[in-house]
């Protein structure tokens, strides 16, 4: 049987290790917390690998998704520069059909000014064109 | 006290009679029992303490567990109200920020380029509902379903060969795209001034109908049509117009 002063130190044993399990739940929490908001204000922006892959694979949709969906850096804008001129041509192509010349010139100058902004990408314009039609 | 042997007078501590050179035995007897006396103060003494003390350790414990526990539901709340939080400081700054955003927003509509409206309007997480762009209200909503019929529109209209395309999605798109439209004609404006929001909305209409004419293969009637047809009815008509084209 354990007397009072003995009973008493198990109880200041289990309230350390009480205190340790918190302190520990509270720097994961806390890691967890930070990095919520750290994500938030900061979203991780898209690798370069996956413009590649989509490029390769013609998928120009995805290139235009990423493109809106990036956190937008100097390293990617030729691939931004098709992801625009993906957009305009799908537009220049519909006003062209409906016969709205107005709106059509305004895409053809988008269209123009994405050309510019390709870089070594200027030969993919083409298979877009052919994509696209018109 | 007096000496038993010689009757002298002796001080309670004096071991031994300065006068006859006897053994003061009561003197002997009281610092033997002053010792232990003493001795046993000083365990009650260090009894006290030590019980004291686990007490007090106990209590500083208690009360540390206590403030942990408070901080640690406090972090709880936060992380799962993060979302909520992020969201109410970046509106709190784009208020501040209103001029420059509205001016930017003000090109993208001058220019009818809804999609990077849509786009920057998602990135700041500006809508209908922020404070400061309530003029904003109806074109926000409408923009954001415009860039989601484009996206469907796309998908359908250039597909990859490994892609699965569901015809659904572009009927739940535009549903949602014509309930927001639908929304700015029948509910009493948000807006005070609508001539620029029919505008733009009008403008994005065009551009939609251009879209679904080329490449949903409607015609024009049945393209300025969408808008009053029942969901049900507008995906019957765009399923079959793409069937016949394939």
């Amino acid at each position: 049987m354990l007397n009072k002063s003995e009973e008493q130190g198990f109880v200041v044993v289990a309230l350390n290790i009480v205190i340790v399990i918190l302190c520990v739940l509270i720097m994961v929490m806390g890691t967890r917390t930070v990095g919520e908001f750290v994500e938030l204000i900061s979203p991780d922006s898209i690798e370069e690998s996956d413009y590649v892959w989509y490029l390769e694979n013609e998928n120009f949709n995805a290139i235009w998704r990423a493109y809106y969906n990036d956190v937008h850096t100097e390293d990617k804008q030729e691939y931004y520069a098709l992801a625009q001129y993906y957009e305009a041509h799908i537009f220049y192509t519909a006003f062209t059909h409906t016969g709205d010349a107005e709106r059509a010139e305004k895409y053809a100058e988008r269209m123009e000014q994405a050309v510019k902004k390709m870089g070594g990408f200027v030969e993919v314009k083409d298979r877009i064109d052919a994509l696209v039609g018109e | 006290m007096k000496c038993e042997f010689c009757g002298s007078n002796l001080d309670l501590e004096a071991e031994v009679c300065p006068h006859c050179g006897q053994i003061n035995r009561q003197a002997k007897q009281h610092v033997e029992d002053m010792k232990r006396y003493q001795g046993a103060f000083a365990d009650t003494q260090k009894d006290v303490y030590t019980t004291v003390r686990r007490y007090s350790d106990i209590t500083v414990r208690v009360i540390i567990i206590a403030v942990l526990v408070v901080i640690l539901a406090i972090l709880m709340l936060v992380k799962s109200n993060s979302f909520s939080i992020w969201l109410e400081a970046t509106r709190a700054q784009n208020n501040m920020q209103k001029d420059t955003h509205r001016a930017i927003m003000d090109e993208y509509l001058e220019n009818e380029d809804f999609l990077g409206f849509a786009d920057y309007c998602n990135d700041k997480m500006i809508d209908e509902f922020t404070d400061g762009f309530e003029d904003y209200y109806y074109i926000c909503s409408t923009a954001y379903h415009f860039q989601q019929v484009y996206t469907e529109l796309a998908n359908r209209a250039f597909p990859l060969e490994s892609d699965v395309y569901i015809d659904e999605w572009l009927g739940e798109t535009l549903e949602y795209y014509y309930q927001s439209v639908k929304r700015a004609d029948t509910e009493r404006p948000f807006v005070e001034d609508m001539t620029l929001t029919k505008k733009y909305l009008q403008e994005m209409e065009e551009q939609l109908q251009a879209l679904l004419i080329t490449y949903c293969h409607l015609t024009e009637e049945e393209a300025a049509g969408l808008k009053e047809m029942s969901k049900s009815e507008r995906n019957l008509l765009v399923e079959r117009r793409l069937s016949n084209a394939e």
